[in-house]
């Protein structure tokens, strides 16, 4: 389930996850691999403003510009929270998948910890996505940080951001009827590109940043040159 | 001896759910589509060269484009969307189309298919399945992954709940149904045919002529046939090395916030669109 909150900008996105220790401590035979992603990514920005959740799924905006719905902000945001519980599950659907020896799978969770260290990082997998120029892919343009809140409210910027894709060909969607504006099919060029971010596990003081007392943490864009430009999506951790 | 003036809660509360059930009945009634003759029999290749655009209907809730047409031999069915989730729902679950030649709800035969954007395609960007599983692959891994998906998008699967069979086909025809995918500009599109009149091969086929009154179900999300069998089954093979901490019994099933605990399996929500529609006629009846 979905719900719409107030923000600066544009409307924010909340997905509700049981506590963190509750996360930390799950086993893996609830839910499958696609549930799980499903319930741990946020969809914001560009597209999100008056649209049901099931067209939230298409990622794709219906605004032409930085005018049109009055969003202002240039870009689509699906980011998924890859907590241990869903790095496990991804790990035991793909060795199944692909029929895995014990070895095969050993060097396949070293490849994955090798590359995003995820006993030090906490990682967000964004899919970014725009039908304005491409400059706005540019991670440059934009100063992206974690809000965590428990008894305060202390911020993080990521120690790391993989692109694991370039911005490369647009592709062009065809917008169906009652997904684009006007009552026929309109066509939009989709600029994209998707990003790791590993932000840091421990501050510098070396207390966890996601500790138990944690009720949610906010991924937040915010446009370096114009701050007013903000989205953000949120992950609350209740009971 | 004195009668309550008001019925026992229990009556009350049964009352009160068939009164619910039926409301849901009513709102869940089948929705008429009209289907097209075609002079020519449609290519199945998920294109929408041979669709015009008066030959589809568009269900804004819940967000999709459906195409019928039919000539004397086969129902050519288009769906199309642009939603990933379902797409990917579909390339792990499959979208089960449920024929029905009373023109009711019966879920006695159907045609599932599987196919899809590749896994890879989903991680571009543009897809919304990542997590940086694939980019921690060999090679060879990725490779494999590929070929199993493309696999995957070759079969069919028909159903027969009477006669509690699954048969796997090829999805080029030669089995008498067909599928396909493909998604031309982007929007994820899926083309099925089907036999009317039941085949010899797997007697599979609507059994019903031009003309004649029938129903469709479309269904799909919710958790895979394979991915019920992985939870019931256990893990991978060759063991689990660095499970998450815990699973120690005392901590909560849950998973995740929300849901029920202990309850098994959650899953993605299942869709389910149901329309009735009269085979057309080359004489246009």
């Amino acid at each position: 389930m979905l719900f719409l909150a107030g923000c600066a900008t544009v409307p924010s996105s909340q997905k509700n996850l049981a506590p963190l220790y509750q996360n930390e401590n799950s086993t893996l035979d609830q839910e499958s691999f696609a549930a799980l992603w499903e319930r741990r990514t946020v969809l914001f920005g560009q597209a999100t403003a008056g649209r049901g959740p099931g067209l939230l799924g298409t990622g794709f905006s219906a605004l032409g510009g930085p005018k049109a719905g009055g969003a202002g902000f240039p870009m689509n945001v699906a980011a998924t929270l890859i907590d241990s519980l869903l790095l496990e599950s991804g790990f035991q659907h793909y060795s199944v998948m692909l029929h895995m020896s014990p070895q095969e799978e050993e060097e396949f969770r070293q490849a994955y910890r090798r590359r995003y260290d995820p006993a030090n990082h906490i990682l967000i997998w964004c899919d970014l996505r725009t039908t304005w120029a491409e400059l706005h892919l540019n991670l440059d343009r934009w100063t992206v940080f974690i809000e965590v809140r428990d008894d305060e409210l202390r911020q993080y910027e990521p120690v790391e951001m993989l692109e694991e894709s370039q911005a490369a060909r647009p592709a062009v969607m065809d917008m169906l009827p009652g997904i684009g504006p006007g009552p026929g099919p309109a066509r939009r060029q989709v600029h994209q590109k998707t990003v790791m971010f590993c932000f840091p596990r421990q501050d510098l003081l070396k207390n966890p940043v996601l500790s138990p007392k944690v009720k949610s943490l906010r991924l937040v864009f915010q446009e370096t040159n114009d701050q007013r430009t903000k989205a953000e999506g949120i992950w609350v951790f209740r009971e | 001896m004195a009668h309550s003036r008001f019925l026992p809660s229990g009556t009350t509360l049964l009352l009160l759910c068939t009164l619910t059930g039926l409301l849901l009945l009513i709102g869940c009634k089948a929705q008429e589509v009209e289907t097209k003759w075609s002079a020519e029999p449609v290519k199945v290749d998920g294109e929408m060269s041979e669709w015009s655009s008066g030959s589809t209907v568009y269900f804004e809730d819940p967000g999709l484009q459906l195409g019928l047409c039919n000539d004397g031999q086969n129902l050519y069915v288009l769906f199309r969307f642009n939603n990933q989730a379902w797409a990917r729902a579909i390339r792990m679950g499959g979208v089960t189309l449920w024929l029905d030649n009373s023109g009711k709800k019966k879920k006695d035969f159907g045609i599932r298919y599987a196919g899809g954007p590749s896994l890879s395609d989903m991680q571009r960007p543009g897809g919304s399945e990542g997590g940086g599983f694939r980019e921690s692959m060999t090679p060879e891994q990725q490779q494999r992954l590929d070929q199993m998906e493309s696999s995957r998008a070759d079969q069919i699967t028909l159903i027969d709940k009477k006669a509690n069979t699954e048969t796997s086909v090829p999805a080029n025809g030669s089995g008498g149904p067909a599928a396909s995918f493909a998604s031309p500009q982007g929007v994820y599109t899926y083309e099925i045919s089907v036999p009317l009149a039941k085949g010899e091969a797997f007697g599979f086929g609507i059994g019903a002529q031009p003309g004649q009154t029938i129903s469709l179900g479309f269904e799909w999300g919710g958790t895979s046939k394979e991915d019920r069998e992985k939870m019931m089954g256990g893990g991978p093979p060759g063991g689990m090395g660095g499970r998450p901490p815990g699973g120690t019994g005392g901590g909560p099933p849950g998973g995740t916030g929300g849901g029920p605990r202990g309850s098994g399996m959650k899953s993605l929500a299942k869709q389910e669109l149901w329309v009735k529609t009269r085979l057309a006629s080359p004489d246009g009846g």
